[in-house]
């Protein structure tokens, strides 16, 4: 059935189409024979004159143009004076479509998904089903007859955490009964051996687990491997659902995924390659000089096997035009609009070195209000200021980059080698983003999914910080409402004949540790300082979700 | 075979709006005089009001080459829009938001300062009531769904005043007529005229066929046709008066019901009559509204309007009246506007259109049944009109946002108080002195003394003016009446002669009646007697004069009788006068 749907779609021709060349993905459409789609965000004319407050300024179009048209004009000569080819989601489409421009694509986003409250809410519910068509129909006829539009993306950072996704698997009739079932398939009917590694309450047995009751991970089990299986199924039934209603409305638009939240599950990302056209993710810097994790998008892409889009960089300056104090959250903020630049280079040139990746799009067309937005982000994300003034070194580097011959010579990044360790100073040791990564990154034994492993020699010892991703809401994954102990992730180490392990949550002994989403442990392992020395690791994320291993000589010169 | 007698009336919900008796919310005054403000002080509420009191063309859409007022272009923002507009309304002595106003700009920046409004739901106009089938679930449902989104979010709001269910619906008897013949067999809305009409005729096919012409042989096989046409000299237009009325009837217990549903305590305001109603529609609202409305521009350019179309509104409806849109036009205005699209009064300069302005209000707020006025609107349109055409200078401020200061100084300077406390309806005199004619009397009643020279008619429910003036050797009469007609509701689509409206005046000391019939597109006025001239302007409101040589018995000082009758085509309503009048020195 599944497969039924590839083969038909895959037979509809598209007005884009994703086209390789060399070993590099490029889009391709009726003005584009390879197009690296550079966008920008929220290209909108901000507040309206109904809503405008002077005494909490923000972008608001209004104010700098005679009227709605001529702000698209001149909008759209300037994103393409800059370099920019692509409108991107939360546009005002409607108002940019009149003016004649016919290399600027659009990606719009439909929110069809969480419309209906997706992935948490029950997607064999029909209601639901009905809703996402509705939303995305309406949303789709209005542009049918838009040449331009390079694609749709079917949602933005959707709440894919499997703390989530479970609890509300029961809360649906139609979610339920099919979650009984797959359990019940996968324990071969026997309540006792499903028992081993979840805690039932509610329900004695699998007819009763149909009607009513839970279940939550047994500490120490595996049921989280069970969890990970549902994932698959629930995120196929998304993907598949979203494929098939945007191509039933525009059969030559491109599915282009659902804008991951700077982190992803295997799982689900397995289920959209099934059905996307391209991968999207939205990528928020590890770090503020603009660097990525290393395994982040190898990893992804090595599991979509389908061309990427970046659908969200930023970066922000403390040192800006519109009053933003960049401090409601975490985007990667330096110091200066210098630093911004390269901050902003050095991202946009990872991405079009990537051969994989088809494009990149920079959030967001203006800054954001000075006092914040409705939800208080307030950051300095803006090609141009709170007054319509462009942030000059910003938009001229983005200009000057030769997109066709920066990506056309890209290839897959080499890891290199470890040679040495590098040394670090004492005082830099707690702070990861003083590191020298490449140098200090540690190759896996396999390509990693959720992690990155970094040693260094310090003055008087051996240190590894360990890079990786968790998920949210897992404490209701358990009766307790918390992560048990031995659920916790942990890392063994041997090294020069030492064998330890270390629960990366509660370690006394790590000198820094960050706990989120996005993970950060540093911690001392070795009292060598010099010579060549065994090195092997073993991460188990938390619930033992996911086990990544490291093995290799480092050679630690004095 | 559908049986036609099996057929289930469809029952209408019969109960009268009540109008809230909590002092919580807007309410009429127990003397129909004003609106009451919710409040322990139940203050009066007299509305003069604007319509589309907005921002104008949004910068977002707003077409550069077509300069309109443009809210964005004159204020920072649009919370200083608000502040301005009501800082004006006030100097200006608008109390309430008409129709379409930008309501949810107000509320979000008015706080303390928000006046009464007004809203139009357009209910009907969903499913496009009332040409669509009234009595089809996909109206009711329709009607509901926009009312179920409409309502809620201001059920609660302490300043609205009520609904106004749609706007200038298309109550055009004949053809509405003519549409609903054409429905489906099964519709509801074709059933039901079959039903009344075997009510009407009580089952007998032969007194129908007396009235109709049509292909059907007996009440069932009018289902299924849709060729009936009134027959000559019959009681047809009678029968179309109840099936209007019937079918307005449902239109209004429908809005009634689906307001009610979701909101208990606003008025309902009715649907804003396009200048125009025929009285069985106006009837059929009786028992389904709080306020009766009607959108009403000057019927001369000096602001001057007939006597009949605000006091047979309401007295067909039983319900007090609000003027729901009012206009006048300049030609020397400073938008642009060429006032060329078709329909409103227009005058020549800005001080004839406050001086136009002036009489209105005054006209309308000396009626002790009228509730308010709402100028139609705030500003001018734009230069070179709306999306449809419609290119007036309607504004009390230009398209730049400049306060046309002739009319607002008037709205500025009147005493609502004394006009409402004098307000009176003038009692007939027993005796008429007719007053002189003006210059060229023939060319149309503006002129025309028409306080003075009013014959007040005898008839309940009158859709016409009569006037009286003469000078030295004639006697003029002048008819002003209101109707519509649709010719295809006869044979050949065309009026027979026996059909059309029809005047009759009798004058003591003339023996014979003079008979003047009228109607029907590009037909002439049809005059039978001798010496007398006749002028006749064709309308929806139609004039028609007769110079009639002075009869013996009329000599200055001499008292005689004046009779007149109407018959609008095919007798649908009568209008009579009896009238002792004497001639001015």
């Amino acid at each position: 059935m599944i497969g039924a749907v590839v083969m038909a779609a895959s037979l509809v021709s598209t007005r884009f189409s994703v086209v390789e060349d060399k070993s590099v993905s490029w889009l391709s459409g009726p003005k584009h024979e390879r197009l690296f789609s550079f966008g920008v965000c929220v290209v909108e004319p901000g507040e309206k004159f109904e809503e405008y407050n002077p005494a909490k300024p923000g972008y608001s179009g209004f104010r700098y143009y005679p009227s709605g048209k001529e702000w698209a004009k001149s909008t759209v000569d300037r994103l393409q004076s800059w370099g920019f080819n692509t409108i991107g989601a939360w546009s005002a489409i409607d108002m940019l479509r009149p003016v004649p421009a016919e290399s600027v694509v659009f990606t719009p986003i439909l929110h069809m998904g969480s419309s209906a409250g997706a992935p948490w809410k029950d997607m064999w519910d029909p209601a639901n089903v009905h809703i996402m068509e509705d939303v995305a129909s309406t949303q789709i006829r209005v542009l049918k007859d838009e040449s331009r539009i390079l694609g749709y993306f079917s949602d933005n950072e959707l709440g894919w955490w499997e703390g989530a996704v479970f609890d509300w698997s029961w809360k649906g009739p139609f979610s339920r009964i099919r979650l009984t079932r797959f359990l019940e398939n996968r324990y071969g009917r026997s309540w006792p051996r499903l028992a081993n590694d979840f805690v039932p309450k509610g329900a004695k047995n699998f007819n009763g687990l149909l009607r009513s009751g839970r279940l939550y991970l047994r500490p120490g089990g595996r049921g989280i491997a069970a969890i990970q299986g549902w994932m698959r199924i629930v995120s196929d039934r998304y993907y598949s659902l979203c494929r098939q209603i945007i191509k039933r409305h525009d059969p030559g638009a491109l599915y282009l995924g659902d804008r991951y939240i700077s982190n992803f599950y295997p799982e689900v990302a397995a289920s959209a390659s099934k059905y996307v056209d391209v991968l999207s993710t939205n990528l928020n810097a590890d770090w503020p000089n603009g660097d990525f994790a290393h395994f982040y998008l190898p990893a992804l892409h090595s599991i979509v096997k389908k061309p990427i889009l970046i659908t969200e960089y930023y970066a922000c300056s403390k040192d800006n035009r519109s009053g933003n104090k960049n401090d409601s959250s975490g985007f990667p903020t330096v110091q200066n609009q210098r630093a911004r630049t390269e901050t902003f280079l050095n991202q946009t040139k990872q991405f079009l070195a990537l051969p994989y990746i088809v494009g990149a799009h920079w959030f967001q067309f203006y800054d954001e209000p000075r006092f914040g937005r409705g939800d208080g982000e307030n950051y300095n994300m803006g090609l141009v200021d709170i007054n319509n003034r462009p942030y000059d070194e910003l938009t001229s580097a983005a200009a000057k980059l030769d997109l066709q011959k920066l990506h056309g010579s890209s290839s897959k990044r080499i890891v290199r080698k470890n040679h040495k360790q590098p040394r670090v100073a004492q005082s830099d040791l707690p702070f990861l983003e003083k590191w020298p990564k490449i140098e200090s990154l540690i190759s896996p034994m396999a390509p990693t999914m959720r992690s990155d492993l970094y040693v260094v020699a310090g003055p008087n010892g051996l240190y590894l910080a360990v890079y990786w991703n968790e998920d949210r809401f897992s404490e209701g994954l358990y009766a307790l409402g918390r992560v048990p102990d031995i659920e916790h992730a942990f890392i063994n180490i041997q090294s020069a004949g030492t064998n330890r392990t270390f629960d990366l949550e509660t370690e006394a002994g790590a000198i820094s540790r960050t706990l989120g989403t996005r993970n950060t442990v540093i911690l001392k392992f070795s009292d060598s300082v010099h010579g060549d020395i065994n090195f092997s690791a073993r991460l188990t994320t938390r619930h033992h979700a996911y086990v990544e291993k490291w093995a290799t000589t480092l050679k630690v010169s004095p | 075979m559908i049986s036609i007698l099996a057929l289930v009336c469809l029952s209408q919900t019969l109960g009268a709006p009540k109008a809230p008796l909590s002092h919580e919310w807007f309410s009429v005054a127990k003397d129909g005089m004003s609106f009451v403000r919710p409040g322990p002080k139940s203050d009066r509420f007299w509305s003069f009001g604007v319509c589309c009191t907005g921002i104008g063309s949004p910068w977002e859409t707003t077409d550069p080459t077509n300069p309109a007022y443009s809210a964005y272009r004159i204020f920072p923002s649009g919370k200083a829009w608000v502040d301005d507009t009501l800082k004006k309304f006030s100097s200006w002595q608008f109390n309430s938001l008409g129709g379409w106003s930008d309501i949810d700009l107000f509320k979000k920046h008015a706080n303390k300062q928000m006046i009464p409004y007004f809203v139009v739901l357009h209910l009907g106009s969903y499913d496009k009531a009332p040409w669509h089938d009234l009595f089809s679930r996909e109206m009711e449902r329709a009607v509901d769904n926009a009312a179920k989104t409409l309502i809620p979010p201001l059920a609660a709001d302490k300043n609205l005043v009520g609904y106004f269910s749609d706007n200038e619906l298309g109550w055009w008897d004949d053809t509405l007529f003519l549409t609903y013949l054409q429905l489906p067999a099964r519709a509801p809305g074709k059933l039901r005229m079959v039903q009344l009409f075997e009510r009407f005729y009580r089952g007998d096919f032969q007194t129908f066929q007396r009235d109709w012409i049509t292909s059907a042989t007996a009440f069932e096989g009018i289902c299924s046709v849709s060729d009936l046409r009134i027959r000559p000299n019959g009681r047809g237009g009678l029968f179309l008066n109840e099936w209007i009325q019937d079918l307005a009837e449902h239109y209004y217990s429908l809005m009634e019901r689906t307001i009610r549903r979701y909101d208990r305590n606003h008025l309902i305001l009715g649907d804003r009559f396009c200048q125009y109603y025929s009285v069985p529609v106006a009837r059929a609202m009786q028992k389904h509204a709080d306020v009766a409305s009607t959108n009403l521009g000057a019927d001369w350019n000096d602001g001057s309007i007939s006597h009949f179309f605000l006091s047979t509104l309401h007295e067909a409806t039983g319900k007090p009246v609000i003027i729901t849109e009012f206009y006048l036009c300049a030609m020397e205005n400073r938008s642009g506007n060429r006032n060329s699209s078709g329909g409103f009064p227009i005058v020549q300069t800005q001080a004839e259109r406050a001086d136009g302005f002036k009489r209105y209000v005054k006209s309308v707020a000396s009626i002790p049944f009228v509730l308010g006025a709402h100028w139609f609107q705030f500003t001018d349109e734009p230069s070179k009109g709306r999306g449809d055409g419609e290119n007036y200078n309607m504004g009390l401020v230009d398209i730049a946002g400049r306060p046309y200061e002739e009319i607002t100084k008037v709205a500025s300077s009147l005493n609502f108080k004394d006009l409402r406390t004098g307000a009176l309806i003038s009692k007939p005199e027993k005796t008429l002195l007719i007053p002189k004619a003006p210059i060229d009397p023939m060319k149309g009643v503006k002129l025309w003394p028409r306080g003075t020279s009013f014959v007040s008619p005898i008839s309940p429910l009158p859709i016409a003016d009569l006037y009286a003036v003469h000078d030295a050797h004639f006697l003029y009469l002048a008819l002003y009446e209101m109707e519509y007609m649709d010719e295809r509701i006869y044979e050949g689509n065309h009026v027979p002669g026996i059909e059309r409206s029809k005047w009759t005046i009798q004058i003591e000391g003339i023996d014979d009646p003079i008979e003047v019939t009228f109607g029907g597109k590009g037909m002439k006025l049809n005059l039978k007697a001798n010496g007398i001239e006749s002028a006749y302007y064709p309308d929806l409101k139609s004039t028609v004069i007769l110079k009639i040589p002075f009869p013996t018995a009329a000599r200055v000082g001499h008292e005689f009788i004046l009779h007149a009758r109407l018959d609008t085509h095919s007798r649908r309503q009568t209008v009579l006068w009896n009238q002792v009048v004497r001639v001015s020195p």
